[in-house]
C-alpha cells in the first residue's frame, strides 16, 4: 500500500489533518487503533478554559501567557484562528452550525449541572440559560438526573426546576443507552409524539436543559424540530461517554473522508516506521497475519497523549512515543506517577513530544530529528488538554499550520524540501 | 499476544464499542457488545458454571466493535469464545446449525443433483417446509449449486508459459461449489498480471462452525487445511484467497481462536494474501497491468466486516478507481447484516434484514448498476434485498480487462458471456 500521506490517528487532530491535506489534493490514508477522542468529548471545540488553573475568559488574549513551547505558541493565533473558521465551515456543511466566538468562552451545562469552560458548541448545546430553567429527563434514561442537573444549576445561580417525561413508546424494551435514546429521537413520529409532552413538562420556563441524546443520524435537524414542537429552546447538556454529539460530528468526518477518498481503517494500530537516513519511507502497522506496510512521502501523527495510547509509560517509569519512538519531553521520572490530588493536574498530561516551527520532532539542539514526520494535536509536548480545555483547539489550530507547511511544500522546489 | 479472553482486562468500559455494534441498535435482544464481551467475561473467566447469559449468541460477530475499541480488547473473539462455551453447555450444536456450518458438506452432497437442489431450494412450499424443520429462513438467500465445480475448470485450464511468478490459489468452498465465475475471475486477472496460479488440494476452512460454536469440529477442519496448505506457504509462498472471511479465518482466527500459534498454521497465515490486497501491492510496484476498458457504470462498493478484520484497509476501491468510466461510491454501513450464516436463521433473519437497511437505503437511493463486495455471503444477502447483480471487484476487473480486448464499452461484468454464471448475475 501507499499514500502521499498517512495520518495515524483519528481523533479531532488526526480527522482534521487527513480531511485537510485531502482538501489540498494529497493522497491520504488514515490507521488508527481504534475510536478516537471524537465518541468521549463533548462534542464542543475547547480552546482554553483555563492557564494556571484560572478560569479564562478571552482565550486569544490568554495565549499570551502560555509558555514558548506551548502547541499554540508555535501554531500562531493566525493558525488557530484558521482552524476555528476552517471547522466551522466544515461542521456547517455537515448540518452541524456551531455558535460561539473565538474572542470569548462561554459555559457548555452538563449533566451535573455545571457550566464547562469552551468556545465553540454545537448549536443544541449552543442556547442560553436565562430566567427559569426546566431540567427535564426521560423516564427509564440512567444516564441523567434532572434532579442532579438542576441542584448543579441553582448552586450556578440559575433558577432550576426538574421534572421527567415519559417517553412515548419504542423499539427497546428493556434498559438503553444514550446512543441507543439517541436513533429514536431521528424518527419524526417519535419527536411529535413527545414534544407535547416536552412542552407540558416544561410550562412557565423560559429554557429547558435536556440530555444531549436529540438525534444522531439527521444532524441537528431533529432538535431544531423538536424545539419548534416543544415551543421553547432547548439545551443539550453533555453526558458522560460515548458522546452523542461526538458521533454526529464523527459521522460528518467520516462523509467527508468517504468523499475525498481518504482511505481509512480502525483496530490495526500503527507500530512502527521504515527510515531512510533522516526521511520516513513508510508506515508499519499491525496486520491480521503480518505487518501491513504503507510506503509515504509524509506521516502525520495524531495519536494523542497517553490517554489517546501515543504515549506509552515503560517499566522504567521513561515514556516513549510508540509510532516512530520519539523521545517524549516534559516528565522527569516514576516518582512523578503520584500526583498531589485525585482528578488534578498530573505532570504526565504535559508529557509529549517537542517540535519544531514546521511540527516535527525537535531535538535537545531544536533542529528536526525527521524530515517528513509532523506531529499534530494531543501528541504535543508542553500542553495539558485536559487541564487547560484546549484538546480541540490545539488539534485544530496544528493541524493548520501543518496544511500550510504541507501546503509550502508542494509549491517549493524538491531540493528545498529534501534540504 | 494476550489470549483473547484476557484482553478484557482493558477495557475502560467507555461504551464506544456499544456505538457501532449493528446488531444491538436495531434488537434490544443483544445488550451490545460491552457488557456481553468484557463485562460478562468476569462471570466466564476461569469457571466451568457456564456461560452467564444466553443473549451472547445474538451477537453475529460483524467485530466491528472490536475495530472501534481503543483499548484494544477483542471484543467479537470474546463472544466467540463464549458462544462455543454455550454450545458445549447445550451438548453441541443443533442439526440446522450442523448443516449451514458445513457449505462444503452441502454442495458435495448437492451436486449431482443440483439442478433438482436448486429447484427445490427456489421453491417456495419446499423452503417453508425448510424453515419449520431445519430452521433456515425462507426468504433467506440461497446460492445456487452449481452443477460443475471449479476444480473442473481448473483440470481443463491451460497455464500460461510465460508467467514472472507463482501463486497458489486458495479458492474456498464457495467458489468451488456455488460460484466458479468468481474463481475464473480470480485467475484469468492473475494471470494476466503475470502470475502462474497452482491449485493445491484443499477444503473447508471452518469458520462457520467457528461462527456457530462448534471449535472442536472447527479445529479437525483447521488441521487438515493446514496441511493440505503448508506445502503452499512454502512454495509459492503466496496463498492467495477472494473469500475475505475465509482469508481472515487462515490469517487470524486459527491463532485468536483456536489457539494455533505458529508452525504450520502460523507460516500458513503469514502466506495468506486477500487478492485485492495482493493486487494493490502489485500496483505499489508498478506491475499492475492498469489497461483497463472503459465501463460507463454507477457501482455502490461496501466493504465487508470480515474484509475490514484484515487490516488492510479498502484495497478494492483502490482498484476500482483505476477503472475508467466507473463511479464508485462507498459504503456507510459497517456490516450488511448476514455475517455469514447468522441471517439464514429463522430467528435471526429479520435481525439481518434491519441491520442490512442503511446499505439497502443507501444502494435504493443512489441507483447503482451493480453492487460490489468482497464477501460470498454478503454477496448473496444484498443480491436478495436489493434485486440488483453483487460482484466481486475483480469480476469487475476482469471484465474491465475484456472491455478493453474487445474495445467495447458495456456496463457490467455479467454483460459479457461469462459460460459461468454468476450467482447473481
Amino acid at each position: 500500500m501507499r499514500a502521499d500521506v498517512v495520518v495515524v490517528g483519528a481523533g479531532p487532530a488526526g480527522l482534521a489533518a487527513a480531511v485537510r491535506l485531502a482538501e489540498g489534493g494529497r493522497q491520504v490514508r488514515v490507521v488508527a487503533r481504534g475510536q478516537g477522542f471524537t465518541h468521549w468529548g463533548a462534542g464542543a471545540v475547547d480552546v482554553l478554559g483555563r492557564v494556571g488553573g484560572e478560569r479564562v475568559e478571552r482565550p486569544l488574549d490568554a495565549i499570551d501567557r502560555l509558555g514558548d513551547s506551548h502547541p499554540y505558541r508555535l501554531a500562531g493565533t493566525g493558525a488557530l484562528r484558521d482552524g476555528l473558521d476552517w471547522f466551522r465551515d466544515f461542521a456547517a456543511a455537515a448540518g452541524l452550525d456551531h455558535v460561539g466566538d473565538p474572542e470569548r468562552n462561554r459555559g457548555q451545562v452538563t449533566a451535573l449541572g455545571t457550566l464547562r469552560p469552551t468556545c465553540l458548541v454545537p448549536a443544541p448545546a449552543g442556547g442560553e440559560l436565562r430566567g427559569q430553567v426546566a431540567v427535564l429527563g426521560f423516564a427509564g434514561f440512567r444516564d441523567f438526573s434532572a434532579a442532579l442537573c438542576a441542584r448543579g444549576l441553582e448552586r450556578a445561580g440559575y433558577q432550576a426546576t426538574a421534572a421527567t417525561v415519559e417517553l412515548p413508546p419504542w423499539s427497546h424494551r428493556r434498559y438503553f443507552t444514550a446512543v441507543e435514546l439517541s436513533r429514536a429521537f431521528d424518527d419524526g413520529d417519535f419527536r411529535a409524539r413527545l414534544a407535547p409532552a416536552l412542552a407540558k413538562a416544561a410550562a412557565g420556563a423560559d429554557v429547558a436543559v435536556v440530555p444531549a441524546v436529540l438525534g444522531l443520524g439527521r444532524g441537528h435537524e431533529p432538535w431544531a424540530e423538536l424545539e419548534r414542537g416543544a415551543g421553547l429552546p432547548l439545551v443539550e447538556a453533555a453526558l458522560a461517554p460515548p458522546s452523542v454529539p461526538g458521533l454526529r460530528l464523527f459521522t460528518a468526518w467520516r462523509r467527508r473522508l468517504d468523499e475525498l477518498g481518504v482511505a481509512w481503517q480502525l483496530g490495526f494500530p500503527a507500530t512502527g516506521v521504515e527510515r531512510d537516513g533522516d526521511r520516513v519511507t513508510a508506515v508499519r502497522c499491525e496486520g491480521a497475519s503480518r505487518p501491513v506496510v504503507i510506503r509515504c512521502d509524509e506521516v502525520v501523527l495524531a495519536t494523542g497523549g497517553v490517554a489517546g495510547h501515543g504515549i506509552e509509560a515503560n517499566r522504567d517509569g521513561s515514556l516513549t512515543e510508540v509510532v516512530a519512538g520519539l523521545p517524549v519531553a516534559g516528565f522527569e521520572d516514576r516518582t512523578h506517577f503520584i500526583a498531589g490530588r485525585f482528578l488534578a493536574a498530573h505532570p504526565i498530561g504535559e508529557a509529549g513530544v517537542r517540535v519544531d516551527g514546521e511540527l516535527r520532532p525537535a531535538g535537545d539542539d531544536g533542529a528536526p530529528m525527521l524530515e517528513n514526520l509532523r506531529c499534530v494535536g494531543g501528541l504535543l509536548a508542553a500542553h495539558d488538554p485536559t487541564m487547560e480545555g484546549s484538546r480541540e483547539g490545539v488539534a485544530l489550530a496544528t493541524t493548520a499550520r501543518l496544511t500550510a507547511v504541507l501546503g509550502a511544500a508542494d509549491h517549493a522546489d524538491q531540493d528545498v524540501s529534501r534540504r | 499476544m494476550l489470549p483473547v479472553e484476557q484482553t478484557a482486562d482493558r477495557c475502560i468500559k467507555c461504551n464506544v464499542c456499544n456505538t457501532v455494534c449493528p446488531v444491538s441498535a436495531v434488537t434490544d435482544l443483544f445488550p451490545g457488545p460491552k457488557y456481553e464481551g468484557p463485562q460478562g467475561q468476569r462471570f466466564r473467566a476461569g469457571l466451568d458454571d457456564g456461560s452467564p447469559d444466553a443473549s451472547l449468541d445474538w451477537c453475529s460477530g460483524c467485530g466491528l466493535c472490536t475495530q472501534a475499541c481503543p483499548e484494544g480488547v477483542m471484543i467479537a473473539e470474546i463472544n466467540t469464545v463464549a458462544r462455543s462455551r454455550l454450545v458445549d453447555d447445550r451438548g453441541g450444536l443443533r442439526l440446522r446449525d450442523q448443516l449451514i456450518s458445513r457449505p462444503r458438506l452441502l454442495g458435495r452432497l448437492s451436486r449431482p443433483v443440483a439442478p433438482l437442489a436448486n429447484a427445490v431450494m427456489a421453491n417456495r412450499l419446499a423452503r417453508r417446509v425448510i424453515e419449520r424443520t431445519i430452521g433456515v429462513h425462507r426468504d433467506a438467500p440461497m446460492p445456487r449449486f452449481s452443477p460443475v465445480g471449479f476444480r473442473s475448470w481448473v483440470r481443463r485450464h491451460r497455464r500460461p508459459q510465460d508467467a514472472r511468478r507463482t501463486v497458489a490459489y486458495f479458492h474456498g468452498c464457495a467458489v468451488d461449489e456455488f460460484e466458479p465465475a468468481v474463481g475464473a475471475a480470480v485467475v484469468r486477472v492473475l494471470e494476466r498480471n503475470g502470475m502462474a496460479v497452482t491449485f493445491p488440494s484443499q477444503g473447508c476452512c471452518g469458520l462457520p462452525l467457528i461462527s456457530n460454536g462448534d471449535f472442536n469440529a472447527a479445529r479437525r477442519y483447521a488441521d487438515r487445511l493446514v496441511a493440505k496448505l503448508a506445502g503452499a506457504a512454502g512454495d509459492p509462498g503466496t496463498i492467495v484467497a477472494n473469500s475475505t472471511s475465509c482469508g481472515m479465518t487462515l490469517k487470524a482466527k486459527y491463532r485468536e481462536l483456536l489457539g494455533m500459534e505458529g508452525g504450520a498454521a502460523g507460516r500458513v497465515a503469514e502466506a495468506v494474501w486477500d487478492v485485492c490486497e495482493l493486487l494493490v501491492e502489485l500496483e505499489d510496484q508498478g506491475e499492475l497491468d492498469t489497461g483497463f476498458g472503459r465501463m460507463a457504470a454507477r457501482a455502490v462498493y461496501h466493504p465487508p466486516c470480515q474484509l475490514m478484520a484484515h487490516g488492510v484497509g479498502t484495497p478494492a476501491l483502490d482498484l476500482l478507481a483505476l477503472v475508467p468510466g466507473l463511479e464508485v461510491e462507498r459504503s456507510r454501513a459497517g456490516c450488511c447484516g448476514t455475517a455469514g450464516t447468522y441471517g439464514t436463521k429463522v430467528e435471526k433473519y429479520q435481525v439481518a434484514m434491519d441491520v442490512g437497511r442503511n446499505l439497502f437505503d443507501q444502494v435504493a437511493a443512489s441507483r447503482p448498476d451493480f453492487v460490489v463486495c468482497d464477501s460470498e455471503t454478503c454477496r448473496w444477502h444484498i443480491a436478495k434485498a436489493t434485486g440488483l447483480p453483487v460482484y466481486h471487484p475483480v469480476q469487475v476487473l476482469d471484465q474491465a480487462y475484456t472491455l478493453a480486448d474487445d474495445g467495447v464499452g458495456q456496463a457490467g461484468p455479467g454483460a459479457k458471456g461469462d459460460r459461468w454464471r454468476s450467482h447473481s448475475a
